[in-house]
């Protein structure tokens, strides 16, 4: 992990890395968005609005690793001190809000046919809309501060004391009952839904997830170019 | 996909956002990117990673 800590060296493997990682990106998408709208059959009881799966589905799964991501980034930042740790939890925020959004509105656009309603404030509904709230909380600390450090303690808690809110989205329909339906992937039996249905489903979320990385990764070169620039505007304040 | 769905204005919608959504982080990544590149250059520094030498 210090290994990243130079700035140098990180901007030199990130830079070797991305262009592999966006080539990655753009054929899983491409390769996601043809079994999903073209080569997937049709529900026999959701029919074509099933399709809406592959992007709902992984944007929620991605919105919760995004969190989880940055609670682990913001504990490192708390107990060794990486010098890129906080950068690594501020760069997943816009991420997993917008993946967050979206697991929001195409829930909802999936609920309307299937369900009747748009909206329900069940437990996995409810749960998953505090967590966009956590998200629009972590990014308002960071852009509350003039001082870099006081903010980056303030989001630690929040990204913290925030995460205890995963288990209870994960587990909210096993423990409440939810008009939304249980988990059909991640079961003790294996998963509910047919292979034809998992593949898809299982390439949308490779490319979101390379999505999230990729992007991630010029997220944090731009806090990365942030921090110098603060660092020289300082240094001329000083200096007048 | 049958194109006479009933709903193919949610699936639409649905994929519509997710691109528009995708797309606009990935737009404003490189854009503050670049900004954040030029305010650097402006000020006589090097993009970390890409010095030769060291700023000045």
């Amino acid at each position: 992990m210090q290994v990243f800590a130079n700035p140098h060296r990180f901007f030199a493997i990130s830079n070797r890395i991305l262009p592999f990682a966006w080539t990655a990106t753009a054929l899983a998408f491409a390769y996601g968005l043809y079994l999903a709208l073209w080569a997937s059959p049709a529900d026999y009881q959701q029919g074509e609005t099933v399709r809406i799966m592959y992007v709902h589905v992984p944007s929620a799964s991605i919105a919760l690793f995004a969190y989880v991501f940055m609670a682990f980034a913001s504990a490192m930042a708390l107990i060794f001190r990486h010098p890129l740790a906080d950068a690594a939890a501020k760069a997943a925020a816009p991420l997993g809000a917008g993946f967050c959004f979206l697991a929001l509105v195409t829930g909802s656009l999936w609920g309307k046919p299937m369900w009747g309603t748009w909206w329900v404030w069940d437990a996995r509904l409810t749960s998953m809309f505090v967590l966009m709230l956590l998200y629009l909380g972590y990014i308002a600390v960071w852009r509350a501060f003039d001082d870099p450090q006081r903010a980056a303690g303030l989001a630690r808690i929040v990204a913290l004391v925030g995460v205890i809110n995963i288990p209870i989205v994960k587990f909210s329909v096993n423990w409440w009952n939810t008009l939304h339906q249980p988990a059909s992937i991640l079961r003790k039996n294996g998963p509910a839904i047919d292979a034809s249905i998992l593949w898809p489903l299982a390439i949308m979320f490779l490319a979101s997830i390379l999505f999230f990385l990729s992007t991630h990764l010029m997220l944090l070169k731009n806090e990365v170019r942030a921090r110098k620039l603060r660092a020289d505007q300082l240094k001329t304040m000083e200096t007048r | 996909m049958d194109m006479a769905t009933p709903y193919l204005g949610f699936i639409i919608t649905a994929y519509g956002l997710f691109a528009v959504v995708l797309l606009g982080l990935l737009a404003q990544t490189i854009w503050r990117g670049k900004n954040l590149r030029r305010e650097l250059a402006k000020r006589g520094l090097n993009d970390p990673g890409t010095a030769t030498g060291t700023d000045p």
